[in-house]
């Protein structure tokens, strides 16, 4: 009855007040990473690329899929930034739809991803005889080399985007399921979740409001992580085939097809992977930066 | 008993790998027999092919029969080559395997030595612009650097061959020349990942007591550096570098492809445009149980290194 009693004349004030509280640790917690040089200049360079691609039609000069057959292989100029390719399509243009079919394959596997993880790694960490089972199965997806597997799924299911979300998040669900699982199990130990127990929270409460809530932050980074590896598996799936098929172009399949005019026309090649490098070297600071705020003590470890 | 304990943790692992490479087949929509046979085969071709590569049977029937002969060493028949996916696999693994071995002792020389480089001087100049330069290296796709290289060595300079590969058996100097560009690009991608961990292994030992005690006992800066500290910090060094086994495996498949060098992953690729996917199995379940392989060997070594992971659980 006390309790009860205690919660009805303070609790209204006493939760505004943890609400203010909390909103307040999250402005310090924003400032902080934006303060941070890494956090804040790869911030500023995913906000570039994520506007370009989203506002594609808007800011390429021409229309990607459009052959003229008068402007074929033109090296970069002031008219065709990046050149042109052997159909005489900007490249300029093509790269930036390209970073749009790149930007929703990749915002798709960190998505599937991050909840397929939570998923698995909590349910392994939270079922005891559930572990070694989910473990052993995603130390066997692990025992595929790179980008391996994602490259035979996409063979089998046949060149999609689809089929590229779903051969990348089988093959970064496990890593980022351990992540998960890791954090969960230190979180589970604590004594306020024993105390969640005792008073009869229900498992899904716990596992939500109690151990996920303060098991999230390596989450956070791993999945920045793959966002990056996810545009450099994107651009690799499609170089060998199994991505998005031309000629919708993809970063990827320009660098594909500027490997056949690699001895003529090398622009084709080169400007969609510079592309490539500075966003996933963005996303890389973003992820250092966000790793030394959250958990300075894994500072230099991968 | 660590050996063999670690020896037997490989057994489930295989054994998942196995049945992902075996369900591979099971993912492919439609009816590849129709495939196959092109667009002027008659019913009765098609099903003789679906007869000869065991097609019709039920998915349990196929799947014995797979696991029966991969017990014997059997990998089953290539759709279009006419020959056994192993003889197929296996001519061409040692490519794969030299070039990814090359491309590992390159990273692992100059990742640990721009580590050391950059720990022993921490926060001057070197050490911010090795990591610079180690995180550029990490952000650039592989495939798309060894494209640079062609570029610039290739076309541009025309100091080496765009592509192409000499047998180490026919022209020692020409097998050089061929492997050089595809295993710096292989190299240039992971130094940073060694020299990253190289860097903070070798921060966290440098920092602590012994160290200084050698140092105070009079012993040369490269005594201390290189008997006394690397050694401590080999453990975390040599788990970068077997993870980096991995992903140069993977790598080295993907970039046989950028230089036309007849290795696994060219053999795989190659297959997908032809829809071998017995091919593609064999190829894909050779190279994890080698990625297996490696990470026991890197296992061993740990307890090697560090007696004390030896008896742990």
């Amino acid at each position: 009855m006390s309790v009860e009693a205690i919660q009805d004349d303070t609790g209204g004030s006493l939760r505004a007040e943890m609400a203010r509280a909390r909103r307040r640790r999250t402005t310090q917690f924003v400032v902080r990473l934006l303060r941070h040089p890494s956090f804040a200049i790869g911030a500023a360079i995913l906000l570039v690329f994520v506007v370009v691609a989203v506002f594609a039609p808007l800011i390429a000069p021409y229309d990607p899929n459009k052959n003229s057959y008068r402007f074929v292989l033109y090296p970069p100029s002031a008219e065709f930034l990046f050149g042109t390719d052997s159909f005489g399509r900007d490249i300029l243009s093509r790269v930036i739809y390209g970073a749009r079919v790149s930007l929703y394959i990749a915002v798709a596997v960190v998505v599937l991803t991050g909840i397929f993880g939570v998923i698995l790694g909590t349910l392994a960490s939270y079922v005891r005889w559930l572990d070694a089972f989910v473990m052993r199965g995603l130390d066997g997806l692990m025992a595929f080399p790179g980008v391996l597997l994602a490259i035979a799924l996409a063979a089998a299911l046949g060149p999609s985007a689809t089929t590229a979300i779903v051969a990348l998040s089988v093959t970064f669900t496990p890593r980022t399921a351990r992540v998960v699982r890791a954090g969960v199990l230190v979180v589970q130990g604590m004594q306020y979740v024993e105390a969640a127990h005792a008073v009869g929270a229900s498992h899904l409460r716990i596992i939500f409001r109690y151990i996920l809530a303060n098991a999230l932050s390596p989450l956070i980074v791993q999945l920045t992580y793959v966002f990056a590896v996810s545009i450099i598996a994107e651009a690799i799936l499609s170089f060998l085939g199994v991505g998005p098929p031309p000629p919708a172009p993809s970063l990827g399949n320009i660098i594909a097809e500027g490997r056949n005019t690699i001895q003529e026309a090398w622009w084709i090649a080169v400007f969609p992977g510079l592309v490539i490098a500075v966003v996933v070297l963005g996303l890389n600071l973003m992820g250092d930066g966000l790793r030394d705020i959250i958990d300075p003590r894994q500072r230099n470890e991968r | 008993m660590f050996v063999a304990r670690r020896l037997l943790s490989a057994i489930p692992v295989l054994a998942v790998v196995s049945v992902i490479t075996f369900l591979l087949m099971w993912l492919i929509p439609g009816d590849i027999s129709a495939e196959l046979g092109g667009t002027e085969a008659t019913p009765e071709i098609l099903e003789r092919i679906r007869e000869q590569f065991g097609l019709n049977k039920p998915i349990l029937e196929r799947a014995a029969q797979w696991y029966g002969a991969l017990f014997q060493g059997d990998l089953g028949h290539s759709y279009l080559l006419n020959r056994s996916v192993a003889d197929a696999v296996f001519e061409r693994l040692p490519v794969t395997l030299s070039l990814a071995a090359l491309g590992l002792v390159l990273a692992s020389v100059f990742g640990v030595l721009l580590g050391i480089l950059a720990a022993v001087r921490h926060n001057s100049w070197v050490d911010q612009s090795s990591m610079v330069g180690a995180l550029i290296g990490l952000s650039i796709p592989d495939f798309w650097f060894g494209l640079v290289l062609i570029i610039v060595f290739g076309v541009l300079l025309g100091w080496l061959p765009t592509g192409g590969y000499v047998p180490i058996t026919e022209d020692f100097l020409g097998w050089v020349r061929s492997m050089t560009l595809p295993a710096l690009t292989l190299a240039f991608t992971q130094m940073g990942v060694i020299a990253r961990m190289t860097r903070s292994s070798m921060l966290d030992v440098l920092d602590q007591d012994f160290i200084r005690t050698a140092r105070a006992k009079g012993m040369s800066a490269y005594t201390v550096v290189f008997k006394h500290a690397l050694r401590n910090a080999l453990v975390p060094i040599v788990t970068v570098m077997g993870l980096t086994a991995g992903v140069l495996l993977s790598g080295a498949v993907v970039i046989e492809s950028v230089f036309s060098l007849p290795g696994v992953g060219r053999l795989i690729v190659g297959s997908i445009q032809r829809r071998d996917f017995p091919i593609i199995q064999g190829g894909l379940l050779v190279t994890a149980c080698v990625f297996v392989f490696v990470n026991l060997v890197v296992d061993i070594l740990y307890g090697w290194l560090d007696p004390r992971v030896r008896n742990e659980r």
